[in-house]
């Protein structure tokens, strides 16, 4: 277990049999007009199989950048700059052993050395995301059933011709287009997909599936459209789901239900969920793991108990400490002073990022932190000297050092 | 309708009848009081449809709301969105103008009053909005934002109405050099300060804040939450919190109004409320809620079924009989008052008669129950 | 209500485009020959040389056949032959069919063009601003009449109405006395600019629709801010909203209009102009209209000068709006989501 916590603070490694992805010094930067923003620094973990993996975090920490990086959707002017997304796919890693461009070790397969149209074959089938606007992440002039049988064509294709990936998304051509184009009535689907749309519209709880399928993306409700988004998600039977921010959106009864049938989804299928969410009470529900993200790094991990009852990085705890609590109402909140930093390269000091805010800086908060093992049993780290020694009021820094009133 | 109404009234009397001892009218006399508002939207009508004189379809999103807030005291309005509350809120300030009811405000008839007596109203009687970005204006400086009621209103001159603007900016936690800085200079939180010091300004009374906190980090979030708490003790404020977030509410309010389509459900204090729920549709709002604690976790949440049903065509009966695990034949049929829970609570479920015929109906069949809850 | 973000935007833009620097190159020289119209002159536009008629601009020459009569052997024989006309280097642009100097004529045509431009433009959007910001701001019963008027008006091609209005009114015009000239510091000048009022009212009235639109367009959005409701909330008058805070942040859409409409009715001027609908002589138009009878015996240049010239200014004028569209759009608009 000890070695697993340095694997997955990037210190010499491998994957292990049973990460289903393992990430390893992923560095995202954007190349704006303002500067170079560092929206995700170095940051590495891993998923395991059958497991759910909270990654929590304020605006501006990079926790839907990185799940944007994970699928390579990450736009211009923004970009991969570093890292290793190892993915395991023994069918993959036989086809790439022999190709000296491509990381192989043991079943996994580092996309980011594999070429760009594997990749993008890896969506649906691999990878599926549920994002926080349903509305806008359907065509709302196209009718639900159309969109999810879309990507239940996009599966048959993948499972019908298992060994070559290449080819997975090419199955539908110009001449294709043209031909539907000509051909009115026909749609981009086939009747057993839409059946298919259909029965998973109901595994989402959807009544009426038969009906709804050909409703449009407007006529539903924002709950039913994230049912249905989910139901997309599912039928590429992917082996990680990333859910970016599932329940904002959504109002607090549909939030339960939807966070009850994600729960559901993962145990039947055994496939892995990353849940990328601001609201640390929906990770306390529903996480085996958690990563607490701030300023682009990872600043602490572990075990849900480890994290949320004996947290160790002063963020965390001021994290905790800002959320009123619904059976005990204390007096006053302990929130964290100042704001999110923005994530320029320029303005960014080689120190803690948190120091600035932090009620326990330090004069050797100056120096960047590592990942320092807090308990190797519960996975527990940060990113924090208060992980190896109590905080010293000697070594404090004077309350002004960084131009004292931040508000 | 009238039958809602008559049980309003009762609830006024309970509240100013109540034992002085109660959390209630501890805070004081009631400065606010709204009885029976309705608010209702007539949908936009095409041209065509005003020449043929077709009926104006109407989305009824405050029908005979009742509350009453005392001085000094916080109500929370609670609910999901669309079920009013902000209507409710912007309504009572006469923002909106009210479709039918009665707003009294110290004792004075809101709704009738003539334009010179609203705008010593408006003196006594702000806003804080949930969106930090959209409820500044873009081109006016902090100072000028800060400053623009007391200008609106002749109070001071130049010189005093900065100087009050760089107290209030220090008072609500920013600094007083940012006087000159524009809205986008500043970080959402910081904006929403300056929305709290531009209502602060002409030293109101009664501080309507629709869901201030919504739209800000956990960290920031909690900033505010305690601002408002510090100035509340030294403004001597009441204030109206709007909100969804019931971790929130429990935090900020001494009492609480929950919402479901257009009505009241529920009121009281918020200790009692959040411990002992009288309204099954407060309940699942309060098991819907993810805890941040550990222990909490692998227990399924225990949901509602289903959607909130449309505005424009509300369940009969109970409105919430379509979603609530309880609902009986009797709940299809009429709406119930508004029954007395204790001299402090009031519920708008028949569980809270014994003797109501709902015992004896039968449970609705969940037919429309949506499969996986 | 400009801030310094604004200006820095302005600045930022305008490096980065190269055609933010053409337009504005152009647009500063139209200005600049405009009001110093007399002193860029060569000669006084009016003044007609008989003797010089149709001299090709400088660098061209044009043959023309000229028919003479002359006493060969004791008979009167009509003689064409083909003569050389070549360029006077004191008509850079060459003169028209009555020898008056194009290149002074052009000159002065900015100032008509410039003046019809901004004039109409101005009254346009004082007629249309206000109309459409609070139909935009109150909606209901002003709003559906004001936007059928408008629907009317768009439908109509301006050019017509124009015409009919001119018809209608008459072609009135006013003589504004040269500064320069009066103060005799350019005494070979025309004592007066003949500003073509009705042709300003016309176009103003004709193009009022458009400002109309996209304030209402912008009111209807700005109403439901929530600084307009907090605004309502500390007890400001509807009057006292719209002008503090509809109008400062609808008027970008509208600036960058005004530089379109600028450009749009130097065309409709010059339309106008070229039908014999001004009041003026002295518009590019005019000379369009005057040098068409030209082009086909050769003297191109009569309508083409006037053509290109009125050509650089509508470009000039429509990249100008293009750089203020991008350095004063994204500065307000982009700024919420991108921290």
């Amino acid at each position: 277990m000890s070695e697993r916590l340095q694997a997955a603070s990037g210190a010499g490694r491998g994957p292990d049999a049973d990460d289903v992805l393992s990430v390893s010094n992923l560095s995202t930067r954007f190349f704006t007009e303002e500067g170079q923003i560092n929206a995700v620094e170095s940051v590495s973990f891993d998923i395991r199989d059958n497991e759910i993996l909270g990654i929590v975090g304020e605006s501006g920490s990079g926790k839907s950048v990185t799940s944007l990086s994970l699928i390579d959707l990450v736009e211009s002017p923004g970009r991969i700059t570093e890292g290793e997304v190892w993915y395991r796919s023994p069918d993959l890693a036989d086809e790439f052993r022999s190709n000296d461009a491509v990381s192989v070790d043991g079943d996994h397969v580092d996309l980011r050395t594999v070429p760009p149209r594997v990749r993008r074959s890896l969506r649906g089938p691999s990878f599926s995301t549920i994002f926080q606007d349903p509305m806008s992440s359907f065509n709302p002039s196209i009718t639900v059933g159309e969109q999810i049988a879309e990507a239940v064509e996009v599966q048959r294709r993948a499972t019908a011709n298992p060994r070559s990936t290449r080819s997975r998304t090419q199955g539908y051509g110009l001449g294709q287009y043209l031909l539907d184009g000509i051909i009115p009535g026909r749609g981009y689907t086939s009747e057993e997909s839409m059946d298919r749309a259909i029965e998973l519209l109901e595994q989402v709880g959807i009544p009426d599936p038969a009906d709804r399928v050909d409703e449009y993306p407007g006529q539903f409700s924002g709950g039913m459209l994230q049912r249905a988004m989910i139901a997309q998600a599912l039928a590429g039977e992917p082996d990680v789901l990333i859910a970016d921010e599932p329940t904002t959106a959504l109002d607090v009864t549909i939030q339960a239900q939807i966070l009850n049938l994600l729960r559901e989804v993962q145990e039947e299928r055994g496939m892995s969920i990353i849940l990328i969410t601001h609201d640390l009470g929906v990770i306390a529900e529903m996480c085996d793991r958690v990563c607490v993200m701030y300023a682009g790094e990872i600043v602490e991990r572990g075990t849900l108990n480890a994290v949320f009852d004996d947290p160790v990085h002063p963020y965390t705890e001021g994290l905790l400490g800002s959320i009123p609590d619904l059976e005990d109402p204390k007096p006053r909140l302990q929130p964290i002073a100042g704001n999110v930093p923005g994530l320029l390269d320029s303005e960014m000091d080689d120190r803690c990022y948190f120091a600035d805010r932090c009620p326990n800086a330090m004069e050797s908060c100056l120096e960047k932190p590592d990942e320092i093992v807090v308990d190797a049993a519960t996975e527990h780290g940060a990113k924090c000297v208060l992980a190896e020694r109590p905080y010293d009021p000697d070594e404090a820094l004077p309350a002004d050092y960084f131009g004292g009133d931040s508000e | 309708m009238s039958d809602t109404n008559s049980h309003t009234d009762a609830t006024v009397d309970s509240h100013t009848n109540a034992d002085p001892g109660t959390e209630a009218t501890a805070a004081g006399e009631p400065l606010v009081s709204v009885e029976g508002l309705r608010k209702y939207y007539a949908n936009e009508q095409s041209i065509v449809d005003r020449v043929l004189g077709n009926e104006p379809e109407s989305v009824k999103a405050v029908d005979g709301v009742s509350f009453e807030v005392a001085e000094g005291e916080t109500l929370g309005l609670v609910g999901e969105s669309g079920c009013g509350k902000s209507t409710t809120g912007e309504t009572v300030l006469r923002l909106r103008e009210a479709t039918e009811g009665r707003i009294t405000f110290d004792g004075e008839n809101l709704l009738e009053m003539s334009d010179g007596e609203l705008t010593q109203f408006r003196k006594r009687a702000q806003i804080v909005f949930q969106d930090p970005f959209s409820s500044l204006d873009p081109r006016m400086t902090a100072g000028d934002i800060i400053t623009e009621g007391l200008k609106i209103h002749g109070v001071a001159d130049q010189a005093e109405r900065r100087e009050t603007a760089r107290d209030l900016l220090e008072r609500v936690g920013l600094s007083a050099d940012q006087i000159d800085r524009y809205p986008h200079e500043f970080s959402g939180g910081q904006r929403q300060r300056i929305g709290i010091a531009r209502a602060l300004a002409l030293d109101p009374e009664f501080v309507v804040l629709d869901e201030p906190v919504s739209a800000l980090d956990v960290s920031v979030q909690a900033q505010i939450l305690n601002l408002l708490d510090d100035l509340q003790d030294e403004f001597g404020l009441t204030y109206l919190f709007i909100a969804h977030n019931l971790s929130v509410v429990r935090h900020i309010c001494d009492r609480v109004a929950v919402m479901y389509l257009g009505k009241i459900v529920e009121t009281g204090p918020v200790d009692e409320i959040f411990a002992d729920p009288a309204h099954p549709y407060t309940k699942a709002l309060l098991a819907s809620v993810p805890r941040v604690s550990t222990e909490a976790r692998e227990e399924d949440f225990a949901t509602l079924h289903g959607d909130v049903p449309s505005p424009r065509n509300p369940p009969t009966g109970c409105r919430f009989h379509t979603r609530c695990p309880e609902a009986r034949a009797a709940c299809r049929e009429s709406a119930p008052p508004d029954y007395a829970v204790n001299d402090r609570r009031r519920a708008k479920c028949f569980r809270n008669d014994a003797d109501h015929a709902y015992w004896d109906s039968e449970p609705i069949e969940e037919n429309a129950r949506t499969a996986g809850d | 209500m400009v801030s310094a973000r604004v200006i820095r935007n302005l600045k930022k833009e305008f490096r980065n485009s190269a055609l933010a620097k053409i337009g504005l190159v152009l647009v500063i020289s139209i200005i600049l020959v405009a009001t110093f119209a007399p002193f860029v002159a060569t000669h006084d536009p009016t003044a007609q040389q008989l003797d010089q008629s149709q001299l090709p601009p400088v660098g061209f020459s044009e043959t023309a056949e000229r028919t003479s009569s002359q006493m060969v052997d004791g008979e009167i024989q009509t003689v064409t032959e083909t003569v050389e006309i070549e360029p006077d280097p004191d008509h850079v642009f060459g003169t028209d069919s009555l020898g008056r100097d194009m290149f002074s004529r052009i000159v002065y045509g900015a100032r008509t063009s410039l003046a019809v431009g901004v004039l109409g433009t101005l009254l346009a959007a004082a007629v249309g601003v206000p109309v459409g910001l609070l139909a935009g701001y109150h909606r209901g019963t002003v709003d559906d009449a004001l936007m059928r008027v408008a629907d009317v008006s768009l439908a109509f091609p301006s050019l017509v109405l124009a015409v009919a209005l001119i018809g209608l009114w008459g072609r009135a015009a006013v003589d504004i006395p040269d500064p320069f000239v009066v103060a005799g510091l350019a005494p070979e000048m025309p004592e007066s600019f003949v500003l073509p009022i009705t042709v300003v009212i016309v176009v103003g009235l004709v193009n009022w629709v458009w400002f109309a639109r996209v304030a209402r367009g912008e009111a209807l959005s700005l109403r439901g801010q929530e600084y307009v409701k907090a605004s309502r909330a500390l007890g400001a008058s509807d009057n006292a909203i719209i002008l503090r805070h509809v109008l400062p942040n609808a008027i970008t859409p509208i600036i960058v209009l005004g530089t379109v409409q600028v450009a749009a009715i130097i065309l409709l001027e010059s339309s106008l102009s070229f039908l014999g609908f001004s009041g003026t002589t002295l518009s590019w138009g005019f000379d369009i209209a005057q040098g068409r009878d030209y082009v086909s015996s050769g003297q191109w240049w009569i309508s083409s000068i006037p053509g290109f010239a009125i050509m650089l200014s509508v470009i000039g004028i429509n990249l100008l709006g293009d750089w203020l569209r991008d350095a004063l759009d994204p500065g307000i608009e982009g700024e919420g989501g991108a921290a």
